[in-house]
Order: structure tokens, then sequence, then C-alpha cells
């Protein structure tokens, strides 16, 4: 299976890595310029937005929150595996984790910066935004502690700053081996400046373990915290479909599910492209898979216990309201949510399937649809059925609100696409951990 | 007489008018200040006497508009009339005022008007002119020699106005029409045959206990809509135990059917029949007290089982009928509606005037008191109008607040016979069908700006002031006749005054002479008029010599019949310029800015039609193309259309917009009063294959059992074992606010609300609700803090037949104590002040709408757009209102600013605020009374009394919101 002898793998992953690095290839700028051109659509759309007013995004009373807080939460949700991949893995000393966390971890750090464009495109007032922070002022104006929202404020910058860091802490020995290594002033100065001064020695290596391992504890109650606060968007509020206790867990896995999708949707494309099939094996694609089912049922049994909660409460506006999801006027996007997030996924128990690329990517991606549609299910079919009959209204997303998505994905993308030819896109130093190292009389260049 | 005329010396009248036109305005006296918005800010060296910035001034006035008036309080803030309501102490309206007569606003800042008098050049477009040209071109074009036949057509006008119009009519040897779309001819002669009087007397229902109604909407547009809603009010109220009982008669649901106890879904043109049938029930058991008369010479082949087969309604129903309204104590029956207006309509009100006569209850037919609408001219006089035009005959018609090119049917070819006629001169301040065709227009000033009285019924006499300086150099109809009067040959004849003030003060002088007259003329001004109801002496007798033989045609009832109804918002189409009205939701079916065709949903499923599908509507005399609104509260056999839109002229608003259904009918065809027939004959509906949605606010009509608008049981009303209101002792994890000084609450009766929308008008006229246009209602983004929501279910009658039950239920922001909106807001841009009202702080709000997520009534609104208003229709706009920017959250604050100047008020004079001192906007225009406001923290007041009574609930109590906001439930008859 693979392309080289199992004892050159050792010494073959510096230059694999290198070569991710090199001067981009005709094909990549193709895709960099075809990406830009959708964000520069999507900044266009935000523009327009803002000029024009909020109205141009689709929203119809009561239906207030719709495309965009759905978006924001999917971004997030997809922001949860690579934590969870880096940070919780770590600790728990899965192996699986080594050659794919570098690539979680950079979507974690991208998905959250795309996350928080969201609540911000979102406000009727965007460029007052920076008002939702606790910020000393004369008006002697403040913030409600109350407010979720405000929560929300906290527990995605916090994220963000964690998972950063935690980013940057665990590249910083790969850096300094491509410092090492790299060609071109200006590279060298670059990767010198962000390995800060890294050398490699024994201390430097029990400092940093100890500190990685530090970072791994802090991060890993914020897999569980981030989306516990954004799904209290919703719990702390009393509409039917969103008012209820399951919601942080349901989220919290809902995000780990859909996290481990995106990472597959990312790792298939670059194990082929840059040709990685020694360090992201199949064993890598099999742990996720498996994470994937025991996400997936966590997640179909919350959809099928919120309908048994509906109806056992007796609640008549829940009850109404699930009824209303299954079989209402946005019933298609129920049942796709229901079939991409509860059925698909379950092909994963066969091996055959797992090990099949094609089909995994498939699966991932219809995974993605489906978690973007549960977000958007929960959001706009709730509110657009809440308490009281006369205000029911129907809501439909504008081509302003779609462009500002595409653009979202084409954000994300881009930072992608530039971090894979900047940065090491596989951790070096933890994937040797895991690979045999060669005898002295097999010759290396790794001295 | 004329103490001030010789101090003008050698000032001849046209100068002095031309200059009084060119310093802006012929009439100020009232209000001082410029109502122009000023570019630069500079303080009055010498400030004018009554106006305190900051303080607004109330002045009385009228407003003339058929068929009664409405007298009105203005509400007008530095130099600007800002606000509508009605004046308490006029015994017709008594305090109420509909949307429409607050919307004259909109018709006074119309950005649409004519600024100044046009004339058609020779290149036949209309250009402007001086005042002093105009009236010259005008009084040289009355001077020449005419062979032609020369008309004067107004509207119904009453008054000074009228006398003086007779006068000028008779001096250029003009025949006069008084023009209007709805004159309700057929009452006024079947009263002739009947009585001997050709009049419409005020029908007293508040004196019922029984009233039956054969197709009059008296709660909309019949008449005296405010009048009767008051009326209406204290006939349907519960007194001594029961309450009055209200059955309507109509092939398809009016709001005033909405309200009935019983609504009967009657064939179309069959009421004459049901009438009959009821009398000839009533005499047959001998029920009547006194003698049936001969009139119907065939009432004896009216039996039950015959009027069953011809109305479509059961026997029983009849029966029933025809019981009750004979062993009530006191009944009426009324009839005469525009919309079941057929060729029978005559007979049909002869015949419920026999149906009163012989129940005794004529006492309720108040002549003395009659409506001067009684005046206006038979639509025949139009139709000889109109054949003497188009044969070429007509040298020069004036025309005054009368637009007959929009309102007569196309097939008369109106507009044809007017561009026969030499020359046509219009007094009409906007270029609507009639003006824009005219060789002059002469605008008239609106009835804000200018002197004038109004008279709406015999004994009150409205007197018409100024409130503000008028906008526009323009001169009233009144002041443009005085001013070449004199001009005119014969020149003998002479008006004495120099304007049409000193005319109108001459002509008060002269019907009251009052002792003093400057102190009558004060009060009159004061108090909006003379405003007298004398007591009704019945002093009529029932003549009975008139004999009809009642021909039934067979084919009724088999083709699918098109009435055609009077719009509550536009009534004849007059209100389609004002974007409040074309903004208020259609009482019943919630449309806006357009046209419907009203199709029984039965029906629409057998011929494939959706709502919102475009359908051909056609009769031999032409075709309208609408979209389809499905009811059930409608008969199969029945469609119908509301007038109102379709107009090609009339300003931004209203042009292009819906359909006109009068081109449906045969203007040629008449009724057996000469009139026309709005419920037409045969008609037939097409689908055109094309869709679109329906612009509606509502979507949802059912309640979904969620109890939103309740209901309760006479006999439990009245039931003595008093038992208040539920009140469980609530436990609360919450804590309680303190509210140390007042906690506002509101309480809104649903039995006594009526869904008129006077409310919803009122709150956009006072809080600066911005107008968002058709196609952002169709998005969901209707910005009214007020909302009239109904809800409709089909209920099996308990005679058999189907019941539409309509619910209606305002709804505004329910300022809970338990406020789901506060808490989620991460600004405290909304927040819960010390006197319960949930606030917003628009400056702080950054548009999360988490607030509106939250609440559970869904009564917040969100500015998707800057909405800004056209010069001068900005000039309404409360400047103790903020206009909110675009992305901000608002809805309804109590009128927070109304308790602010009240507190104020009484703050400076030293004493507490007084028990229903604070009025807010929705509550001061209510016809029914049916809004309530004051302190919840006074143990006295008003509204805490009423929210212990057993009819008081919350909305969606158990979410435990505790909103301030409660409502009292409709009673409903038992029903066994």
């Amino acid at each position: 299976m693979s392309q080289i002898a199992e004892k050159d793998k050792y010494s073959s992953l510096n230059k694999a890595v290198m070569n991710m690095l090199t001067r981009p290839s005709f094909g990549w700028w193709a895709i960099f310029i075809f990406d830009l051109i959708f964000l520069a659509f999507g900044i266009y759309c935000f523009i327009y937005q803002v000029y024009e007013g909020l109205g141009v995004a689709g929203y119809s009373h009561p239906v207030l929150w719709g495309v965009y807080i759905t978006d924001f939460v999917f971004w997030v949700g997809i922001a949860h595996s690579g934590t969870l991949i880096s940070a919780v893995l770590f600790l728990f000393r899965a192996k699986f984790r080594m050659s794919i966390y570098r690539i979680a971890e950079a979507m974690t750090v991208f998905a959250v910066a795309t996350a928080g464009l969201f609540p911000i495109i979102h406000l009727g007032r965007p460029w007052n935004f920076y008002w939702l922070l606790p910020y000393p002022n004369q008006r002697g104006l403040w913030v409600n502690f109350d407010s979720p929202l405000l929560w929300d404020v906290f527990a995605v910058s916090t994220y963000a700053t964690i998972s950063s860091v935690f980013f940057f802490i665990g590249m910083i020995p790969d850096i300094a081996a491509i410092r090492d290594s790299v060609v071109g002033k200006t590279k060298k100065v670059l990767y010198s400046v962000l390995s800060l001064g890294w050398k490699g020695s024994n201390w430097e290596w029990s400092h940093y373990t100890r500190a990685y391992f530090y970072f791994a504890c802090f991060a890993t109650p914020l897999v569980i915290s981030v989306h516990s606060v954004v799904s209290w968007d919703f719990a702390m509020a009393n509409t039917p479909g969103w008012h209820t206790t399951i919601f942080p867990p349901y989220f919290v896995a809902g995000a780990i599910f859909s996290g481990l999708a995106m990472v597959i949707t990312l790792c298939i494309p670059l194990r082929l492209i840059f040709k990685l099939e020694d360090y992201i094996t199949m064993e890598n694609f099999e742990g996720m898979s498996k994470m994937i089912i025991l996400t997936s049922c966590i997640v179909f049994y919350a959809y099928l216990i919120e309908f048994f909660i509906a109806w056992y409460s007796g609640n008549k506006y829940e009850y109404d309201q699930f009824l209303y999801r299954a079989n209402g006027d946005y019933a298609f996007f129920y049942w796709t949510m229901m079939f991409c997030n509860g059925i698909v996924p379950h092909a994963l128990w066969f091996k055959k399937i797992r090990n099949n690329l094609v089909i995994l990517f498939i699966i991932s991606l219809l995974i993605n649809v489906g978690m973007w549609f549960e977000r958007f299910n929960i959001i706009v079919i709730s509110l657009s059925k809440e308490f009281e009959p006369g205000s029911w209204g129907l809501y439909r997303p504008s081509w302003v609100e779609l462009g500002i998505t595409v653009g979202s994905f084409a954000w994300f993308f881009m930072f992608f696409l530039i971090f894979v030819r900047t940065l090491p896109a596989l951790s070096i130093a933890e994937i040797k951990e895991i690979l045999p190292v060669p005898k002295k009389n097999g010759g290396s260049d790794h001295e | 007489m004329n103490k001030d005329k010789e101090k003008k010396g050698t000032l001849n009248r046209r100068d002095f008018l031309k200059a009084l036109t060119a310093i802006g305005g012929a009439a100020v006296v009232s209000s001082g200040c410029s109502p122009e918005p000023l570019d630069k800010l500079v303080s009055y060296a010498i400030p004018p006497e009554d106006v305190v910035p900051g303080i607004p001034n109330y002045y009385s006035t009228v407003l003339p508009y058929s068929p009664v008036g409405a007298s009105v309080v203005v509400k007008v803030r530095e130099g600007r009339a800002i606000f509508i309501s009605g004046n308490k102490l006029d015994p017709v309206s008594n305090g109420g005022v509909s949307s429409e007569a607050q919307a004259s606003l909109q018709g006074l800042y119309d950005p649409d008007r004519i600024k100044q008098p046009l004339f058609r050049n020779n290149r036949g477009d209309l250009s402007p002119t001086s005042w002093g040209s105009a009236l010259e071109i005008f009084s040289n074009r009355l001077n020449e020699k005419e062979s032609k036949n020369r008309y004067v057509i107004t509207d119904n006008t009453t008054g000074t106005l009228d006398e003086l119009l007779t006068k000028f009519s008779d001096k250029i040897g003009a025949k006069r029409i008084k023009f209007e779309t709805f004159s309700f001819e057929h009452i006024t002669a079947a009263n002739e045959i009947s009585f001997g009087k050709r009049l419409i007397p005020t029908y007293k229902i508040d004196e019922t206990d029984y009233l039956l109604s054969f197709g009059v909407d008296f709660l909309e547009t019949w008449l005296s809509p405010s009048e009767y809603q008051s009326r209406f009010e204290k006939m349907h109220s519960v007194k001594d135990h029961t309450k009055g009982k209200f059955v309507q008669v109509e092939p398809k649901l009016t709001l005033t059917g909405a309200k009935a106890d019983d609504w009967v879904p009657a064939k179309p043109r069959t009421n004459l029949f049901l009438a009959l049938g009821i009398i000839n029930h009533i005499k047959i058991n001998r029920l009547n007290k006194k003698t049936v008369p001969n009139t119907f010479t065939n009432l004896s082949e009216f039996t039950l089982e015959r009027t069953s087969n011809l109305t479509g309604i059961s026997i029983e129903s009849i029966e029933q009928i025809a019981n009750d309204f004979a062993s009530s104590k006191s009944s009426l029956a009324i009839a005469g509606g525009i919309a079941s207006t057929g060729e029978d309509q005559l007979k049909t009100v002869v015949a419920v005037n026999i149906l009163n006569y012989i129940t005794d209850n004529l006492d309720k037919y108040d002549f003395d008191n009659h409506y001067m609408i009684s005046n206006a001219s038979n639509y025949s006089e139009i139709l000889k109008f109109r054949k003497d035009a188009l044969s070429g005959n007509v040298g020069l018609l004036i025309t005054h607040n009368a637009n007959p090119v929009y309102n007569l049917s196309n097939s008369l070819e109106f507009k044809n016979a007017l561009e026969k006629i030499d020359y046509k001169v219009s007094f009409s301040s906007t270029l609507d069908e009639t003006s824009e065709l005219s060789d002059l227009i002469l605008p008239d000033q609106h009835s804000l700006e200018q002197w004038g009285d109004y008279q709406g019924k015999k004994n009150s006499r409205y007197l018409m002031q100024p409130v503000m300086k008028p906008l526009y150099g323009n001169l009233s109809i009144g002041d443009s006749i005085v001013s070449i009067y004199n001009d005119l040959e014969p020149k003998n004849q002479k008006i004495e005054e120099d304007s049409y003030l000193e005319y109108l003060k001459n002509s008060w002088m002269s019907i009251y002479s009052p002792t003093s007259f400057k102190s009558f003329w004060n009060q009159a001004l004061k108090d909006g008029g003379v405003l007298n109801e004398v007591p009704n002496k019945v002093d009529f007798s029932f003549n009975t010599s008139k004999k009809f033989t009642i021909k039934v045609d067979n084919d009724l009832g088999k083709k699918l019949k098109l009435c055609i109804t009077p719009n509550y918002r536009l009534y004849d189409g007059r209100g389609a310029n004002k974007t409040w009205l074309q903004e208020l939701p259609d009482l019943l079916t919630t449309t806006v800015w357009d046209s419907w065709v009203e199709i029984n949903s039965k029906l629409a499923e057998k011929l494939n039609i959706i709502e919102g599908d475009f359908v051909d509507v056609e009769t031999d005399y032409g075709k309208v193309t609408t979209q389809a609104y499905l009811s059930k509260a409608m008969r199969p056999d029945t469609i119908s259309i509301s007038l109102g839109q379709g107009h090609t002229a009339y300003g931004r608003y209203a042009k292009d917009r819906g359909v006109n259904p009068v081109d449906l009918l045969d203007g040629e065809s008449v009724g057996d009063a000469g009139n026309l027939n709005w419920c037409s004959g045969e008609v037939s509906i097409n689908k055109t294959g094309n869709w679109e949605k329906l612009v509606k606010v509502q979507h949802s009509y059912s309640q979904d059992n969620r109890d939103i608008a309740q209901t309760i049981a006479l006999s439990e009303v009245v039931d003595h074992h008093d038992h208040h209101g539920e009140h469980h002792a609530e436990r609360d994890m919450y804590r309680e606010y303190d509210y140390f000084i007042h906690k506002w609450g509101m309480n809104i009766d649903l039995d006594k609300c009526t869904g008129c929308g006077a409310c919803v008008t009122a709150c956009y006229s006072e809080n600066n609700v911005p107008v968002v246009g058709k196609e952002q209602v169709g998005n969901g983004r209707w910005m009214s803090w007020l909302t009239l929501e109904r809800f409709q279910t089909e209920e099996e009658d308990y005679l058999g037949s189907v019941r539409v039950d309509t619910r209606i239920i305002p709804q505004m922001c329910q300022q809970c104590e338990n406020a789901p909106c506060e808490p989620v807001c991460p600004v405290f841009a909304t927040y819960h002040n010390p006197e319960g009202i949930n606030v917003m702080v628009y400056s702080r709000c950054v548009g999360t709408r988490y607030c509106s997520n939250n609440c559970s009534y869904k009564v917040r609104r969100f500015n998707w757009f800057k909405y800004e208003m056209p010069e001068p229709l900005n000039m309404q706009l409360n400047p103790d209102v903020t206009v909110r920017s675009r992305g901000v959250m608002e809805k309804c604050n109590f009128c927070l600013h109304r308790i602010t100047a009240a507190k104020d008020v009484a703050k400076d004079e030293d004493r507490k605020l007084r028990d229903g001192e604070v009025v807010t906007a929705c509550q001061s225009v209510c016809g029914s009374n049916a809004i309530i406001f004051g302190d919840l923290n006074e143990p006295n007041s008003e509204i805490s009394k009423i929210v212990e009574h057993k009819r008081s609930y919350t909305l969606l109590a158990e979410l435990n919101t505790r909103p301030s906001v409660s409502y009292l439930k409709k009673i409903e008859w038992d029903r066994t």
C-alpha cells in the first residue's frame, strides 16, 4: 500500500512536509484565485447589506434570525473537533490523532475566525458591535450579563484565543525544522521569528511537553463549554423548540460530529494532492469514522428524544412545533437533516465503506450539509411557528445571505489554502513519535 | 355687519385677496407659527403668544367628508397639525374618529398636492399660473356668453358652502349636481313612500335590544360609522343581566357582520324576500302590533318554505328571526347597505319600514336629526348630465370634491363625455382622474387650512377653522368664489362680504342670531360647532297607499353574483392616496395596498383557484384581473371586490394600484330608486394561470386552540355567584418588581372592540411609525406597533347552518412584568422602567433582534431599512417621539411621552395624577371606548377595578410573563 518502505517514512517526513511549502503550483493559484472571487462576492454582499440595511436579507417577521446565525453555529461547530482532536485525544493518548491534528487545529482556528464574523454581520447596526464588549466608558454604559448573547461573546473569544495559542505552540518545533531547511532570506527570517528561537534542546523539550500538556488540559473544558454556551442562545429563550435542557450536550455532540466530518472533507483531498498517504493513513480515517458513528448516534438520539419530550411533556406549543418540523413548510429541510445526520453515518459501520475514501468523502459532505440544516431547522422552524398564531410567518433566505454564506466558505478556505503552503500541515515532531526510528545502518538525513 | 370693511379703504376685493395670497394665505388666525421647515435656527424676537415650544395647541374643527363629516380635535405642535382625535363633545361621533379622518393629515401633507393654480396652455399641458391670473381667467370664462349648458358637480356640500355654491350656480346659470358615490337614494326614496319624508333618519339602534340588519355595514361605511359604533356599543353591552342581540343578513361577511351575534348568509339580492317572509310569518302568527299594510300585494306568497328557498336560509332560522324580532321588547330592522343595493333596494327599505311599523318600532326613526346626505343628487341626474355632455351640449363644468371619472363605470364613457365639454374647471387640490382633464384648476385649501362649516346631520352644524397656516398660497373654494362673485354678470347680484370668513360669520349670525356673536362664535370654535341633537318627536304617519307586486326572477341564485363593497379604509377611493390607509390591513382579509377578489373557499376549490391566483372577473360591461382571496365567510354563489383601488391618477400612492370594480357594472341600469346597482348581475371568474403571493399581514387565521381571543357565555357573565377571574397565588423564582409610584396597565374590551382599526392609524400618527409599502409588507416587515389580529373558525350553528366565528383582538406590546425580551438584550437596550413599562432605548440598540425572537407575543418591529417620508409628509411627525433609524428594534411603549407630559402638568399644578388623565393615542380615538388605560398601583382606578372583572384575562398566562395588558373576554350568547 505504502509507496515508500516503512523504514524510510521517518526520514522522508521532513521532506514531505517541506514539499508542501514549495513555490505554489499553477493549480494552487487557480484554486486560490477562484476562492478569492467568491470571497470578493461575499464581501460585496456584506457591503451592500450595510449600505442598504438588513432588509436585503430575507428576514420576515417573526423569523428574525436566519442564515447568519445558522452559519455562526455551523462554523462554531466546525471549530470544535480541532480542539477535540488535538487536546482531548492528546490527553487520551489516542495515536490516530497525530497526523491529522494539525489540520484539525488549523481548521479550528479558521472556523472560529469565520464564525466570529457572523454575529457582527447579522447585527442591525454592525458598526456598533463593540457595544457588546464590557469596556469602561464615560457614558456609564454596561453590558447585560444576563444575556446569553454576551456569554457568547466571551465563550467564542476565549475559545478563539486558546485555540490559536494552542495551535501556535504545537507548531513551534516544526517551524524550527522548516527554518532549518528553508531557502531564501525572507523565509528564513520569518520562520526564525515564528520558531521563537527553538533549538530542540532537551531542556526545551521537557518544558515544551509539559506546557503542551497543560494547554491541552486547559483547552479540554472549552470543547464542552463553547458549544454549550452557544446552545444557551437558544435554550435560554422561551421559544418552543429552543427552550430545552438537552441542548448543551446535543449541541456539543453535533459540533464534534460536524467537525470530524469537516476534517475528513479536508484531509482526503489534501492527502491526495500532496501524496501524504504514508502519514495520513487509513488508521486515521478509521478512528474518525468511528467517532462519527458515536456522535451521530448521540445526535440522532437527541432528535428522537426531542419528539418524545414534546409529546410526553404535554406542552402544546412544544408538541405543535415538532409536528410542524416534521410535516410543515420546512419538512424538506427537516428530513434532509434526518437523512444526512441520522441515517447516512450508519453506513460507516461497514469497514469496506470506511476504507473507501470516495464514499467516505461523500458521506462527510452529506454530514456537513445535514449539520447546516440542523441549525437552520432549529433556528428558523422554531421561530416561524411560536406561541401566537396570528404572527406566524415564513422565512426565505435572500441572495445576499447566501452570498455571504458562500463568502464565508471562501474566507475559511482562503486561510486554509495559505496555511497548507506556509505552515507545517503535518506535525513532524509528533508523527515521528509514532514512526519507527530508522536504524543507524539504514542511513538517514535525520541528523 | 361689516365693521372691518371701511378700514380697507381703497383696496378692492381682488387686490386684497392677491395680497393675502402673496403673504401666504387668506385665513390665518389661530396658529402663529410657520409649518415650513426652517433652514436656520433663529429664536423668535417676539414669540407668538399662543405658541409655546413643546406644548401642543388643540383646535376643534370638522373634516367635511361625506356622508356625515367628522368632528375632530387637531393637535398642533409648533404650527404643524400632527394628530387628530375625536371631539368628545360631538353627540354624533361621541369622540370616535375613523382611520380615514385621522389620515386626512396625510391629505394635508400630501406630496402630490397642487401647489398653485394650473391652466391648460396652448400645447395642451397643465401649466402653473398665479392666483390673480387664474381667477381672472375663471371670471372671464364665466362672463362669456354661453349657448350650452353649464354644470357644477360637487360632493354633497352642506352648510354655508352649499348655500354659496347654490348662489354661485344660479348666478352663472349652472345646474348643480351633488354627486355622491354612495348617495343612499334608495333610503330617501323609500322613506318618501313610507312616511312622505325624503329624508334619511337617524336610526337609534342604541335603544333596541334586537337589531336586524339587512346587509347594512353600519360599522364601516354606512351613513355614520362613528356614530353607529358608539350606538352599537350601548346596545350591545351587558345591562340588566342581558344584552342586545344583533343579527346580520348578508352574503359576504363584513366587519359589521363579524360583530353580529348571528350572521345569516342569505343569497345576494334576496333581502326583500327575507323581509317579506318575516312580515308574512309575523302576520300569519298574529305577532304584529299594528295591522300589516297591504303595500306588497302578493305578500302571502312569501311563506317560510318559499322564502327559505329563495334566500337559502333554513326555515328554522327565518322562523326564529321573525319570532325574536316580533317578541323583543324593542327591536329594529335596518336596510339599505351599499353592498346589497340591487334593483329592488327601494322595496327592501319599504318592506323593512313596514316590518318596523307592524312591530311598533318606528320610534327609533329619528327624522328630526336626519342626515344631510339625504340631499345628495340621485344617480339618474348624473346619467342625464352624461347624456348632455356626450351630445356636446355642455359648455362649462365646474367640479369640486367629486371624481365621477373614477367613481363611475367605464361603460358610461364618462371620460369621453368630459372631453366633449368645452371648458372644465376644478377646485380639486390633487390631480385625480377628473381634475386632470380640467382646463383650469383652482386648488382648494385643505379643510385643516380653511374656514367653513359642515352639517352632517340636521341639527349639528360643525365649524371648520384653520388649524395651521396653509402650506401653499392657495385659496379656499369659498374665498375663490367670494372674490370673483361680484365681477360676474349679472352685476346687480352682489355679495357684501370681502372674504369667505365674513360670509360664514354672517351666515351663522343669521342662523343662530345670538345675543353676543363674539362669545357665541368663540364658544362654537371651542366646541367644534353648534352640536345639538334635538329630542326626537315621533310625529310622522305611516303611508300605506303605494302598492307593489313582487315578481321573483326564476334565475335567481343560479348564476354567480358580484357584490361590490365600499371600503372602510378608502371609502369610494378617496382614501387611496394616503399611505396610512393603504397600509392599514383590510379589516377581515388583512390585505394591504391592493385589490383582491373574495371567493368562497369551496367554490375556489371547484374552480381550482388558490389564494394569490390572478383571476379574470368578467361581466358584460368590463373585465378586471386581480388576485383571489379565499374566504369561508361568504356564500359560494357570490364573489366580492372592494372599492377604492384602481386609480389611474390621484397621486403616487394611489396610481396604478389594484383594480376598480365599478367598471364591471352596467352604469346605465338602475334600480327601483334610480340607484346604481352595486350588487350586480352575473359575473364569471376565470383563472389566468398567473400566481403571486397575496400580500397580507396575517397568514394563519386559526387560533390553533391557543385561546388568544377568548369568549365567555352571557349566562356566565350575568351569573351572580361571583367568582373573580382566575387568580392563583403564584410562586415565582423571580423577584417582584417594586413599583413605587405608578404601574401602568391597559385593558381592552373584546366585546366592545369592533376591529375598526382607528387605533392602528392613531398609533402610526402618534408614534411616527413608518409606512413600508406593499413589497415590504409582503416580506413581513409591516411596522405597526398595534396589530388587529383576527381569527376565524367555522362552526356548526345551533340552527344547523355553518357559522363563521370571527374574533378580533388588538395586540400590542403586553408590557410584561417578567418580560422575556428584557434579559436577553446584551446591551440593555430594552429594560423595565420603574413604572412597569418595557422601554426601548433606540440609540443603544445594536439590532441583535434577540428580544423579538424571545417575545411570546411577537409585537416587536425591526427597522430593516431607513424609511423616509417624502416632503412634506414628514411635517406630520410627532416631535415628542424619536424617528427610529435603521437597524433598531421598536414597539409600543404605552405612549410614554404622553405619560411624561401628563406627569409634568400634574407636577406643575402640584397634585397627583388623576385617574384617566393619561390617554394613549389608541385610546383617544376609540369610538367604542374599548380601551382603558391607567395606574394599576392606584386601587381605585378604573383599570385596577377592571382587571378584577371575571371577564378579564391576559394572553398566554401560562407562560408567566405577567402582562400589564389585559383583555375582557368577548361575550357570546349561550348556545344550546
